[in-house]
Order: structure tokens, then C-alpha cells, then sequence
């Protein structure tokens, strides 16, 4: 017994006609609505259209198909890559000729399956508008929907995939970000050509130099009691150190790390005998973390004003005053000190700061450790005065 | 009062599960799926005056408040749309994306009638030559569209000055008008959703 299923819309009824299964069909004839499984003819009538699109169950796929992939490209705007899985072409297929219309193509490849179709000769096309094409897929959707119609078929909708939207796009559009990159690179490459390459001035002395001077200055505090006058005694090997000497008190007065200051280091490194440079003792009074702590500082400035006068034993032959600037770690220790003045470097051996200076064996330990800085000034009558660098607290912060 | 996040404990409203996941890694919607739902809403409540109320409405009609709580929540739901000022950098979930699609969906039904008239009032407009603002409704919509549109969207981002003109954003909002058709259909909201990965999956 044929069945007869109608899917009607304002612009578009899908008609399909085919068998039931025998014993469901007879099982489910009491019910009204028997199973429709066996599709023989569907027919897809549009308003306007006197002719109606038909065929049979392959012709019902197609289209379900190329309609689902269709709407799918309205909705997103993404186009979708009307690529069949078996690799034949679509009987039907559908693409965009302006805003707001849409071209189906029933193409006559069928005609020989379909006797009853006159039209075999040539290809049928349809302009539908936005409406008559969503009639189209609402009407394919209820008879999916249906239970009772064709219950093998589904609907199939898949996101298109990354790469069936970048095959979209035009050669010259993927181009375009490749060939920008290559010029700008290009670009760059000219532009840096003409940048002076750097002089090698190589590192490692200067890596040395830090390692001799740490060196040099852990065995320092032994030394002193001998030399009774150690920054004197590389100048007499070269003349040119004393200059250097001399201008690395001079730039570190201002407190600036400009290159003559960092020259001087390498240079004044080069002397077994020399302390940490003053450039060093610069970099380390700027970026350790000064001690805030009020009643810390006094207590750091008694201990370290009894430390200098229990050291001070010699008399003093200076006429005016030696000023330092002295960097205290918290248990106390001096561990670095800086001229202030130029009576200070010139007779430096007469205060015991250098034989009090506490050389850790890590240098970095006491780059992270906070310290205090003080300022010390030895009077020509034997008078020791030692306060804090930067003032009493509050007003600490530099 | 419901859990501030409740997606990850409770099961899925029941709504939402017809939607099926998508073939896609991340567990956060790409960018294009906040901009669509985002837009189509918009163009929602450019038709129905009282579309914002409705949408809060739904929701709650739909059982969706453990994903969409309240009128915050669901202006930060819309504000992962890139282009809109105060662009949130939160993710969307997909549950969160499902849920506006199921609800964008319910509202473009109940507006199948005015959607048809406005879409068949274009095409014989075109078919004429006349501009859009020849037919009040449509007008109408447009204008309401292009004023929410400059209100909400940064101006200063790419993807907004690409509609620097009334005919640009005219344009948008059509293409978001017969979108909003196909939403309407038996499958709408399956149709929607999958076309938002359009070109994100793997």
C-alpha cells in the first residue's frame, strides 16, 4: 500500500511517496500512521514554479544534503566546501547570486533514473529568495524530524573544518601575510647592516678583575699590618694608576657609573693589592636595601664608631678631615667603604676602615643583604664622628 | 539564589542538551561564536522592543538560570563579544553558548511572522530598486539596529569600523535578519549551533 507524506510550507511542499515495511506496516495500520521506509518518488513543488523538482531517494539525500551544507553557509558565512565524501558531484547544488538570492541546480546526470522526468536533456535551476530557501530546509527538517517518514535518515550538520576554510581563501590573500613578513625581515636586515658592529671588549678581564679584586681582597686584611701604605704601593710600579685612582674617587663623589668609572675598574684591578673598586662600592650603596630602622641605625653607628676608635692607634698627621662614606651590613660589619674627599684617599692608611673592612667570601651575599650607610670623619685631633649617611630617621628613604 | 557557577556541578539544563558537542579541542568558545550570538541578539533586539526583557525571560522560562543567573550575568555573558566596549576578557563556555542559542532561537520563532514580512518587504524593495527606508517596518528595524550597534560596539576596534557607513551596518543587519529565519526552523537551534564552529574545528 503506497503512503503518501506532504510537508507544506507558504513557499515550498516537499512530497514523498513510497512503502511501508510489511510488518510494520501492519502492525502500526491501526494507529493511522503507518512507517514509512521504501522512498519511490519525492517531489519538491516551489510557488511560482509549475514544474516540480523530483527523483528518488538519491535525489532526496542530495538535497537534504546540499540544503543542510547551504543554510549552514548562510548562517555562518563561512563557505563550505560543497566536497561530496564519495567523491562524485552533488545532483543538486546551491550557490549565492546576489544578497538575497540563491541558485539550485538539479543536474540532468539523473534523468536516466528518472523515466518520468522530460527535462533530461538539460540542467534545472531555480532562484529562490532567502524565504522560498529556508521553506526548502524547514520542510526537509519536519520530514527528518518525522519519525514516521524515512527513519534512517538524520541530520547530518558539521562545523566546517580549519582547513576547508583556509583552502577558500585566494592564493594572493595567503600570500600577502608571508610576503610581509619576508619584506619587513628584509627591512630590518638592511637597516641593521649599517648599525656599526659592537668592538669585542672582551668580558673576561673584566670577570677576572672581580675575582682578583675579591681575591686580592681577602687576603688583604692580612697584608697591612706590613704595608703600611698599600694604595701607594702600585703607583710606584705604574704612574699612570695613581691618575686612575685618583679619578675614580673623583667620579664616584658624584655618585655617577659613567664609563671613565668603569675603565678604572678594569684598570685599577689590574693591582693584586686593590679593594673592591669604588665603582663596586658604588653599585653595591645603590642597590642594596638600606636599613630604615631608626633604633638600628644608632645601634649600628655606636658599634661602629667603638670599632673605629679601639682600631685608630695611629697619630694623626693630617691637617684637615678625612670623610668616608661606609657601608655597615646589620650584624655590623664594614663591608665596604668610599672616599669623600681628597684627604681622605691621600692618607687613607692612617685609619684602620680598610683593616676593618669585612670581605665576604661570597661576594653576592652581601649584594642582597640590606646595609646602613654612615658617614665617618676623622678630625686631625684624634676625634672619631660617625652618624648615619642619609640622616636620622624618618627621612631615611633616599 | 542559585551557585555563582553551578556548569561544573550540576548536570546540564535539560534545554541545552540537544545540542551536541562539537569536534573541538577547547572547552571555551572561539571568538567568531561570541561575536555571532552576540550580533543575532542584538538584531533581536532591534526587532522587539522589549527583546532584553524577553531574553531574561526565557531563560528563565527555559530552565537556564543556573547558566544565566541574572541581568548581570548575562551582560557579561554578551560582553565576550571582542568588538563591544568594555570587552570582558572572560571565556564563554560552550554550555553558556548553548544556552543563548537555544534562547536566540525561541525568540526568533516567536518572531517567524515579522521576520518573513520584513525579509519578503527587502526582496520586493530590491526587486523595485528602493532603498530600504521605503518600508517603515524595515526602516525602522535598520535604524534601531545601526543605533544599538554604534552604541555598544568600541569604535576603535577593526572588526566595528569595518561598518563605518549606514549601508555597511544595513547590510549586517539584513544578513543577521535571514539568519535569524533559519533559526527559527524544527532544527534551528542544531542548525545554529554548528554553524558557529564553521571553520574552528580541527
Amino acid at each position: 500500500m503506497t503512503i503518501q507524506r506532504q510537508y507544506s510550507l507558504p513557499n515550498c511542499r516537499l512530497v514523498l511517496e513510497g512503502w511501508g515495511d510489511n510488518a510494520e506496516a501492519t502492525s502500526n495500520f491501526m494507529e493511522g500512521r503507518p512507517i514509512m521506509t521504501i522512498l519511490v518518488n519525492a517531489e519538491c513543488h516551489f510557488s511560482g514554479q509549475d514544474k516540480p523538482l523530483a527523483g528518488g531517494r538519491e535525489f532526496l539525500d542530495h538535497l537534504a544534503m546540499s540544503v543542510n551544507q547551504y543554510a549552514q553557509q548562510v548562517l555562518s558565512g563561512v563557505p563550505h566546501y560543497m566536497a561530496q565524501s564519495s567523491g562524485k558531484t552533488s545532483l543538486i547544488s546551491l550557490h549565492q547570486t546576489d544578497k538575497s538570492h540563491h541558485r539550485l541546480t538539479l543536474r540532468a546526470a539523473h534523468g536516466k533514473d528518472e523515466p518520468s522526468d522530460k527535462n533530461n536533456a538539460s540542467d534545472i535551476q531555480l532562484d529562490l529568495s532567502t524565504v522560498q530557501l529556508f521553506d526548502l530546509v524547514e520542510a526537509i527538517d519536519q520530514m527528518v524530524a518525522d519519525a514516521q517518514t524515512l527513519p534512517d535518515m538524520y541530520l547530518d550538520l558539521t562545523p566546517v573544518s580549519k582547513r576547508g576554510v583556509s583552502s577558500q581563501e585566494p592564493v594572493a590573500r595567503r600570500v600577502v601575510p608571508a610576503a610581509l613578513g619576508i619584506s619587513s625581515l628584509a627591512v630590518a636586515a638592511i637597516a641593521l647592516f649599517f648599525v656599526p658592529t659592537p668592538e669585542f671588549e672582551p668580558a673576561e678581564p673584566e670577570a677576572e678583575t672581580t675575582e682578583e679584586t675579591t681575591d686580592g681582597a681577602s687576603t688583604n686584611p692580612l697584608l697591612p699590618g706590613t704595608e703600611p701604605d698599600p694604595t701607594r704601593e702600585p703607583t710606584s710600579e705604574t704612574g699612570e694608576n695613581s691618575d686612575q685612582s685618583e679619578s675614580s674617587s673623583l667620579s664616584s663623589d658624584d655618585s655617577s657609573s659613567s664609563n671613565e668609572s668603569s675603565d678604572t675598574s678594569q684598570d685599577s684591578g689590574a693591582s693584586l693589592d686593590e679593594l673592591p673598586t669604588q665603582e663596586d662600592i658604588e653599585e653595591l650603596f645603590t642597590s642594596a636595601t638600606p636599613i630604615v630602622d631608626s633604633d638600628k641605625l644608632t645601634e649600628l653607628t655606636s658599634q661602629l664608631r667603638t670599632q673605629i676608635v679601639d682600631a685608630w692607634d695611629q697619630n694623626p698627621t693630617f691637617e684637615e678631615e678625612l670623610e668616608y662614606r661606609v657601608g655597615v651590613s646589620e650584624a655590623g660589619e664594614i663591608v665596604g667603604f668610599k672616599f669623600v674627599n681628597d684627604a681622605s684617599l691621600t692618607h687613607e692608611a692612617e685609619v684602620p676602615l680598610r683593616d676593618l673592612t669585612f670581605f665576604p667570601i661570597d661576594p653576592d651575599v652581601v649584594a642582597n643583604a640590606p646595609i646602613g650607610q654612615f658617614k665617618v670623619v676623622f678630625r686631625p685631633n684624634g676625634v672619631v664622628e660617625v652618624s648615619p649617611w642619609y640622616g636620622r630617621p624618618p627621612g631615611t628613604d633616599e | 539564589m542559585q551557585p555563582s557557577s553551578p556548569t561544573i556541578q550540576s548536570p546540564s539544563p535539560v534545554a541545552i542538551t540537544s545540542l551536541p558537542s562539537p569536534p573541538y579541542s577547547d572547552t571555551v568558545c572561539p571568538r567568531r561564536t561570541r561575536l555571532q550570538i552576540d550580533l543575532l541578539l542584538l538584531a533581536i533586539e532591534a526587532l522587539d522592543l522589549g527583546g532584553s526583557e524577553a531574553l531574561l525571560k526565557t531563560a528563565k522560562d527555559l530552565e537556564l538560570q543556573t547558566l544565566i543567573e541574572n541581568r548581570v550575568a548575562l551582560w557579561r555573558l554578551r560582553s565576550t563579544n571582542p568588538l563591544r566596549r568594555g570587552s570582558q576578557r572572560r571565556p564563554m563556555s560552550l554550555d553558556e553558548a548553548r544556552a543563548l542559542v537555544v534562547i536566540t532561537c525561541h525568540l526568533a520563532k516567536r518572531l517567524t511572522v515579522l521576520l518573513r514580512q520584513l525579509l519578503l518587504a527587502h526582496q520586493q524593495l530590491v526587486e523595485k530598486n528602493l532603498s530600504p527606508n521605503n518600508h517603515f517596518r524595515l526602516s525602522n528595524y535598520l535604524e534601531r539596529f545601526r543605533a544599538h550597534f554604534r552604541a555598544r560596539m568600541n569604535p576603535k576596534r577593526a572588526g566595528v569600523m569595518a561598518y563605518n557607513t549606514d549601508e555597511k551596518l544595513n547590510d549586517l543587519a539584513l544578513d543577521l535578519l535571514s539568519q535569524l529565519l533559519f533559526c527559527t526552523g524544527t532544527s534551528g537551534p542544531q542548525r545554529l549551533w554548528s554553524s558557529l564552529f564553521d571553520g574552528e574545528v580541527a
